[in-house]
């Protein structure tokens, strides 16, 4: 199997095979129905909302699912200031993050898939889908990377496959 | 250059409310790749391989590590970046 990345005269190549494309498709589908913005508050006009103040006035706890926890962390420890900073910033965040997918989506039904100018959302979608599945798995650092029966996580360990080779394509080995 | 005596320079209103520094932290997690981690200082921070590479250890070994120092809203868009690579950060006064 050759490396899923190359440089190749100037451009990032991503070399993905159909089944690999189709895993990512899913991946970003699953990613984006998770981030996208909670049920939004009737109180808050529409136009408020497309000028990104739909969270002015109201607190933001810390997200109960630890998926999304961890998609969108806490900036304080002191929870009164990460709830205000996330008042502030929780929907630009999550906009950027599922720009980044949508990037992926997109350029995983192209081909050839040229990633030059879209290394960054590809290594955020990598790294947000790695958190979405070692999230839910329980990953812990004693574990070993081996496949195993999990299909979920198999995934996780290509999408790490998928990190690395891109990283060190970017930086060398 | 003019030359001032410092007890004019310092009043006490300008030592009792310093230019605290804040800090961004970066904490250990057990998902992202040490490879990725030391990339992302590089990319974002603009630091070298070496210094990244350093970074990324004290986070791996110690827990977390400093990864910027200066004013609360740089510390807070270099947290947010680090959200948005999915580092796990955090902004807190440089005690």
């Amino acid at each position: 199997m050759g490396k899923p990345f190359k440089v190749k005269k100037g451009e990032m190549i991503a070399r993905l095979d159909g089944q690999e494309r189709q895993v990512l498709a899913f991946v970003c589908d699953e990613l984006s129905a998770l981030l996208a913005d909670p049920v939004p508050d009737p109180d808050v006009p529409d136009w408020a909302r497309e000028l990104g103040l739909s969270g002015v006035g109201e607190s933001r706890p810390t997200p109960q699912d630890p998926v999304i926890a961890r998609l969108l962390p806490d900036a304080y420890d002191d929870p009164e200031r990460a709830s205000e900073f996330r008042r502030l910033t929780e929907s630009e965040l999550r906009a950027t993050k599922l720009a980044h997918v949508a990037v992926v989506r997109a350029q995983v039904q192209q081909d050839p898939i040229i990633i030059t100018d879209d290394v960054q959302a590809w290594l955020a979608f990598l790294a947000d889908a790695r958190l979405m599945l070692g999230t839910r798995l329980g990953v812990t650092e004693d574990d070993e990377l081996v496949p195993t029966n999990d299909p979920e996580h198999n995934l996780y360990l290509y999408l790490g496959y998928l990190q690395q080779t891109l990283v060190e394509e970017l930086i060398g080995g | 250059m003019m030359s001032v005596a410092p007890s004019e320079l310092e009043s006490p209103e300008t030592r009792l409310a310093p230019d605290t520094p804040w800090v961004c932290l970066v904490w250990n997690d057990p998902i992202n790749l040490m490879s990725y981690v030391t990339y992302v200082f590089m990319q974002y921070f603009g630091y070298s391989r070496e210094k990244a590479e350093s970074l990324m250890w004290d986070v791996h070994t110690k827990g977390r590590a400093v990864v910027n120092t200066g004013g609360r809203e740089q510390m807070e868009r270099d947290a947010t970046a680090m959200h948005e690579y999915g580092l796990w950060a955090t902004v807190q006064k440089d005690d």
